[in-house]
């Protein structure tokens, strides 16, 4: 069953998606961007499974949405890595 | 354990792990929203995975009506937070290109000045703080005309051009160039840029000025003005002749010196530029076309020696070339062409060629003149000259005293090889013919190549070089080569005139040696001859003496004998008959005498033809009949002033010559007759002067001389006959009484054909002594004469000739009695005739003797010959006269009466 919250997440989400597509020029200043945009990129995927679990195949998508959070967290985490402790990569 | 589980544990691990890196690096690089707003969305995050964690424990779900809540603001966090970056990295970017710009600003060199449209300075550069010497606070806000250049106005308005304005007012950017004054007074010239800055609406609200100090490169523009100059001036004035050419081959630029030395200005550079270097003339007749082309294949060419036959200026001369090939890189796009003109040096390197050519030659023919032979010497010069003209034919011969050229070196080949029957080794000047006769003629050296007309049997010419040796104007010998294989030119004859000039001052001297070594010996044989005359002399005086002493027997008896016989008697004539030959004995005696020096010859004015005719009948009676005597005298020729004697004696020797040349047979002929010696004749007779002369002449038909004998036989003792026939004397003594007579004697012969000789008296205008006896009267007296001759003979025939003069005569034959005679009575004698040569006391010491007993005592001495006593020396020790034995009657009974009667 599709939940309202979930929708609207999915909503922002996109809404997020959108603008850094009309400002993928800019992106590339942000530092080690590729693994930033990855990590919400598959954030923004675990957050389709959600809306997309609520019709069909609730237990696989279920897995593979909690995946695309865990993906998302290791993602920022090495982001985060490179930005603030390995300074070369960010540079 | 559910899969999900373990994902959401792994996801709540990561990010407690994402938040302690961004707690421990939170003082780093990223912006400080940036960072809270990561934090944020991993708070949110961190609150997700704790929740599902505890869900998934079994814990209730006490956080599900927050987690809905804080999971729609995730989107919204991770737009702000990308958003932050954005906006963090638009600012950055902003600060990093103003401080860029501004970094740039007050790098630049030129000083940079922002003026707003009041000239009031807005910003300026570091540059020109610098430059100014000014502060900042000093600058910004002060009008530009003030900082600038200490005015109180716009420039504009104090006389200055000033584009501010113009900019401002067109909005157009100005560029100039401008002698900047400086607020300290002092100019400075600057290269100034004014650019407009402009609003959004396209008005210019300021203007950027931007100034550029060129004062080093208006220096160093001047610095390479002058040196474009220096090495314009370089180019153009090298003596060296500079070619440039592109890749084609084209001239694109040609030097100054090229135009005044090679081109001899009677073309521009204009003509050459545009040309095909390959197709100048000069090029083209070198024959080095091809060599250039390799310089535009990258290659560096050098010719050395090149002749140059033909250039634009239409000279030639010699040129070394270099051609080197200009490059761009790597790439040929030309080449310049260098030629340098050393026909100077190749001809002081000719000149220094010849000269140690000619020094060469001249050591040799030196060494050769010092040490070899006159043989040697001729044969040797002319083999060094052979040498050093390559020639193969030469003559080197000199002038004899003659003027007849003597070749004694003419090149042996051409007397192997030269069949010409008349070819001879002394050249008169009458057989001087051809080129090398010219040149001696003429005293020019001469040249030719060709071939020449010679006799037949002559060996061929194809070129001969003649040059005369001549020293101080005078013509002494010749050099002559021939046959060179390549022909003789101007400098074959300037070297070999140099040679003969070398060898002139040498040659001459020797010469001059060698005639006086000749003359030498002829007067060695003179001094010969003269010691042998003086020894004749001296035999011919005792002989004189003896013989004269004989004669006056003769003589004075047979005028004894004629004063007794009746006139008209043949007996008288018959006597006559023999004084006259008496006479005629006692002339030969004379003459014996004075050839040998003893007498004086007796020159007076004379009529040969008598003498010739009285020869004739001599000569008539003494040759044999075979001989044929034909004489041809003219009756009116001139007188002469001669020794008749010594005309007797030439005309007596001239034909005995005659008659001993044709020995059995033959006709001996003698002329005499008047000729006059005009101006040309006296060439031919060098020691005449033209006038009326008498010439003797005889000729005969024997057997002739040669050449060689005909120079000769003038000289003493030089003679063709046997021993016996002659002594060698005979024409010398000829030769000596015509040459003491002013005149001449030329022989012509020829060999087989007889001989003629001409005999040349200078004629004079005296009437010649008669030579018919004059019937005299014989003075006569009665005086006593003491009479004294050591010769019985003597003694009779004066007392008798004395005695029929009248006379009283005291003979004595001996000098002491006839001294005791006188001593005793002194005053007895009227006079005393003595002797010369007598025993005991000669007739002057007897003479003293008597002056002393009486000084007035007249005394004659009476000699047939004596060195003792003269004439001269007789008066001086008071002896009145002297008497030359034999005496005739009429000269004793003549000088008698003298004596006493004065």
């Amino acid at each position: 069953m599709i939940q309202e919250n979930e929708i609207i997440l999915l909503l922002l989400g996109t809404g997020v998606l959108i603008f850094l597509l009309g400002n993928r020029q800019k992106l590339r200043q942000i530092p080690v961007w590729k693994i930033l945009i990855a990590g919400f990129c598959v954030i923004l995927a675990g957050w389709v499974l959600t809306v997309l679990e609520g019709l069909f195949w609730k237990e696989l998508l279920n897995i593979l949405e909690h995946a695309c959070y865990t993906a998302g967290s290791i993602l920022m985490a090495v982001w985060c890595f490179k930005v603030f402790v390995n300074i070369k990569d960010a540079k | 354990m559910k899969p999900v589980l373990i994902f959401d544990l792994i996801s709540f691990m990561a990010t407690i792990f994402t938040l302690i890196i961004l707690l421990r690096g939170w003082k780093r690089a990223l912006p400080y929203d940036v960072k809270l707003l990561l934090a944020g969305l991993l708070a949110l995050a961190l609150f997700h995975n704790f929740s599902n964690v505890l869900e998934w424990g079994g814990i209730t779900n006490a956080l599900d009506p927050f987690e809905d809540f804080f999971e729609i603001l995730v989107p919204a966090l991770w737009f702000l937070f990308i958003y932050a970056f954005f906006k963090n990295i638009a600012a950055h970017d902003l600060w990093e290109s103003e401080n860029y710009f501004r970094t740039v600003l007050h790098s630049l060199h030129e000083d940079i000045i922002v003026i707003d449209p009041n000239y009031r300075i807005l910003d300026i550069n570091t540059a020109f703080l610098v430059t100014s010497k000014l502060k900042r606070e000093d600058a910004i806000g002060h009008h530009c005309f003030e900082v600038s250049h200490g005015y109180n106005e716009p420039c504009d308005k104090c006389g200055e051009e000033c584009l501010l304005q113009e900019v401002f007012k067109t909005g157009e950017p100005r560029s100039c160039l401008h002698e900047h004054q400086q607020a300290d007074g002092s100019k400075v010239w600057v290269d100034i840029l004014l650019s407009p800055m402009k609003d959004e609406n396209g008005k210019t609200i300021r203007v950027i000025e931007t100034v550029r100090n060129i004062a080093d490169v208006m220096r160093a523009k001047e610095a390479l003005k002058q040196s474009e100059e220096r090495y314009r001036t370089l180019f153009d004035e090298t003596p060296i002749s500079v070619m440039g050419f592109n890749k084609e081959g084209i001239i694109q630029y040609v030097n100054n010196y090229h135009i005044k030395t090679f081109a001899k200005n009677k073309h521009t550079k204009e003509f050459f530029i545009g040309k095909m270097i390959t197709e100048l003339p000069g090029v083209v007749g070198a024959g080095i076309a091809d060599e250039l082309g390799k310089i535009l294949k990258d290659e560096t060419i050098e010719l050395n020696d090149i002749y140059f036959s033909k250039f634009t200026g239409g000279h030639s001369c010699y040129v070394n070339v270099r051609g080197v090939p200009l490059l761009e890189g790597s790439e040929v796009v030309g080449g310049i062409l260098l030629r340098e003109d050393i026909t100077k040096i190749k001809l002081t390197e000719e000149a220094l060629r010849q000269s140690e050519r000619k020094l060469r030659t001249r050591n040799q023919i030196a060494d050769i003149f010092l040490t070899a032979s006159d043989d040697e010497m001729y044969a040797g010069v002319l083999g060094v000259v052979l040498e050093v003209m390559k020639s193969r034919f030469g003559v080197f011969g000199y002038i004899d005293d003659h003027g007849s050229l003597v070749c004694p070196s003419m090149t042996r080949e051409i007397w192997d090889q030269c069949r010409v029957p008349d070819k001879d080794i002394v050249f008169t000047r009458d057989t001087w013919g051809g080129i090398w006769g010219r040149v001696l003629k003429e005293g020019k050296p001469f040249y030719s190549n060709g071939s020449f007309h010679v006799p037949k049997g002559h060996i061929p010419m194809n070129s001969v070089l003649s040059v005369p040796i001549i020293l101080h104007g005078e013509l002494i010998g010749l050099l002559t080569v021939a046959n060179k294989e390549t022909g003789y030119n101007e400098n074959d004859l300037a070297f070999l005139k140099s040679i003969a000039e070398y060898i002139a001052p040498v040659l001459h001297p020797r010469l001059q040696r060698d005639r006086q070594e000749k003359r030498s010996d002829k007067l060695q044989a003179q001094l010969r001859q003269a010691q042998k005359m003086e020894a004749i002399g001296t035999l011919a005086g005792g002989i004189a003496h003896d013989f004269n002493n004989i004669l006056f027997n003769i003589l004075g008896f047979t005028e004894l004998a004629i004063l007794d016989v009746p006139d008209g008697s043949n007996i008288k004539q018959d006597l006559k008959g023999v004084l006259k030959a008496g006479r005629r004995a006692e002339d030969l005696v004379q003459q014996i005498l004075a050839f040998s020096r003893q007498r004086e010859q007796e020159k007076k004015p004379l009529r040969v033809s008598l003498i010739v005719k009285e020869a004739m009948k001599f000569l008539r009676a003494s040759l044999p009949t075979t001989i044929e005597l034909r004489q041809n005298i003219d009756k009116d020729t001139g007188i002469v002033e001669a020794d008749s004697t010594q005309i007797h004696q030439v005309l007596m020797n001239l034909c005995t010559n005659g008659y001993h040349a044709m020995k059995e047979e033959g006709i001996l002929k003698v002329s005499l007759m008047n000729v006059y010696i005009d101006a040309d004749a006296e060439k031919q007779f060098p020691d005449m002067s033209s006038g009326p002369y008498l010439r003797l002449s005889v000729s005969d038909t024997g057997h002739g001389m040669p050449p060689d004998v005909k120079e000769r036989i003038f000289e003493p003792y030089f003679t063709t006959k046997e021993i016996g026939e002659g002594t060698g004397l005979g024409l010398a003594v000829v030769h000596g009484i015509v040459k003491d007579h002013g005149g001449a004697i030329t022989v012509y012969s020829e060999p087989g054909k007889g001989s003629t000789f001409h005999v040349y008296l200078p004629v004079i205008e005296k009437v010649a002594e008669s030579e018919k006896e004059t019937v005299e009267s014989i003075p006569t007296g009665d005086e006593c004469i003491l009479f004294i001759d050591d010769d019985p003979g003597l003694v009779k025939i004066g007392r008798q000739m004395l005695e029929r003069l009248g006379y009283k005569v005291s003979a004595r034959t001996s000098s002491l009695e006839a001294l005791e005679l006188f001593k005793a009575k002194p005053d007895r004698f009227d006079m005393v005739i003595t002797d010369m040569t007598m025993p005991k006391m000669a007739g002057d010491k007897l003479s003293r003797e008597l002056i002393k007993i009486s000084p007035d005592i007249p005394i004659i001495i009476c000699s047939g010959f004596s060195n003792m006593i003269d004439e001269k020396k007789a008066k001086t020790m008071g002896i009145r006269e002297h008497l030359m034995k034999p005496v005739s009657m009429q000269d004793i009974a003549r000088t008698v009466r003298k004596v006493l009667d004065q």
